[in-house]
């Protein structure tokens, strides 16, 4: 009789456990891409945009020390940032200035020469800030177990030229290598020009 | 003199010279530690300016900024510090390290009571939590001292928090895991702030 109640108590824990973990991956799910919740699309009208090189950083997550981007991103890694961004706005119709720019060619006014060829010419400029972190792992002998913490955040600000008002801007966020996640990395772009919601992950 | 006699004083003897060489080993440290002391300001009262949630979430938000003032009331509470709680600080834009900076010196002033030097700030960067055979949870926050005498950012750091529970009693505590890595990455930025900031580092270029 007691063996059965001993069964009975035990069948109860598990059933409140696992209930409990039902409930908890009901909750909020993780998102690896995610945009600014108040992001709208970036404006696109009859003025052309010219997309200005991007400023990449890859950084230490814990120290914020430099880091080699080799690691980190697949090759050309700005180049294909441009591109992407580039092509989604012809997508979207825009009429995109695309001059090949060397990078200390990104500065404020880089785009004033263009102003008498393409009037009322605006520039995107593209930011994204790499963060090498550590790792996850899982010990099954004494259940310690962490997720990787690598993210890239990107932020785009759309602006005029002559003027320099900021006439959009979105900021999104990678939670992982953008070399491991070559597909999300894509949707992350994406989700900066406000195209897309987040993505929902997986394990 | 036996055998016995022998050996003590062989042990005496060993023991005097370890005794002696310590000593001269103390000697020889006193005289290299003959270094002018490196001016520096103690940090005795804080200004906790509003902390900055800078995260990206679509979803529902941690809350940053009761778990960062409860953190620093217990930081200055442990080092006998006192904590003034500021209402205005820098909004979410103004908080990024290369705003802050490139910040005019007179708009770090301007933050802050006036008679108070030295002011903290916490940004939250991310805060995630994921659901595996248990529960994980991740939080990357930026501290900075500001000082208002120069202006500048005294000190800068980062707090990265990780925790995780496996199996099923893990699942069950998914909720959790976000506000305990934010709390885990705020104590790890604390405890790096130093109490004594030397002269020459006010004014430097923060490297975060």
């Amino acid at each position: 009789m007691a063996h059965r109640q001993g069964r009975k108590k035990k069948a109860a824990i598990f059933l409140v456990m696992v209930a409990g973990s039902l409930g908890g991956a009901a909750q909020a799910r993780f998102h690896r891409v995610e945009a600014m919740p108040d992001a709208r699309p970036i404006p696109v009208s009859e003025s052309p945009i010219l997309v200005l090189p991007v400023d990449a950083r890859f950084e230490q997550l814990a120290t914020a020390d430099p880091v080699a981007s080799s690691g980190a991103v697949p090759p050309d890694f700005e180049r294909r940032i441009r591109e992407r961004v580039e092509s989604r706005l012809r997508d979207l119709g825009a009429s995109v200035v695309s001059l090949p720019m060397e990078k200390d060619s990104a500065s404020p006014g880089a785009c004033l020469p263009l102003m008498s060829e393409h009037p009322g010419l605006r520039v995107l400029r593209l930011r994204v800030l790499v963060k090498v972190g550590s790792r996850g792992f899982w010990n099954p002998y004494n259940g310690e177990i962490a997720s990787a913490n690598n993210s890239a955040r990107f932020k785009g600000v759309l602006s005029e030229c002559d003027g320099g008002t900021t006439a959009w801007s979105n900021e999104a966020i990678l939670r992982a290598l953008p070399k491991d996640r070559p597909q999300e990395f894509d949707l992350a772009l994406d989700a900066l020009l406000g195209l897309t919601a987040h993505t929902e992950d997986e394990r | 003199m036996s055998c016995n006699h022998l050996l003590k004083v062989f042990v005496l003897a060993g023991l005097g010279v370890i005794v002696l060489s310590n000593c001269a080993g103390v000697r020889r440290l006193d005289r290299g530690t003959n270094i002018p002391a490196v001016e520096a300001d103690n940090v005795e009262r804080l200004v906790l300016l509003p902390p900055v949630d800078a995260t990206i979430r679509e979803g529902k938000k941690v809350d940053f900024d009761s778990a960062a003032r409860k953190a620093a009331r217990r930081y200055c509470k442990k080092l006998k510090l006192t904590l003034i709680e500021a209402e205005n600080g820098p909004d979410r834009d103004a908080a990024d390290v290369d705003a802050l900076r490139d910040a005019a010196p007179e708009w770090v002033r301007s933050l802050g009571p006036d008679g108070e030097r030295w002011m903290l700030l916490l940004v939250a960067d991310d805060v995630t939590s994921k659901l595996v055979f248990g529960s994980t949870g991740n939080a990357e926050i930026s501290a900075y001292l500001l000082d208002r005498d120069s202006g500048s950012i005294a000190w800068c750091a980062k707090g990265v928090g990780r925790v995780g529970m496996g199996g099923l009693a893990g699942m069950m505590f998914k909720g959790l895991m976000a506000s305990d890595a934010l709390n885990a990455a705020i104590g790890n930025a604390l405890t790096q702030m130093p109490h004594r900031v030397p002269r020459d580092r006010t004014g430097i270029s923060c490297s975060l």
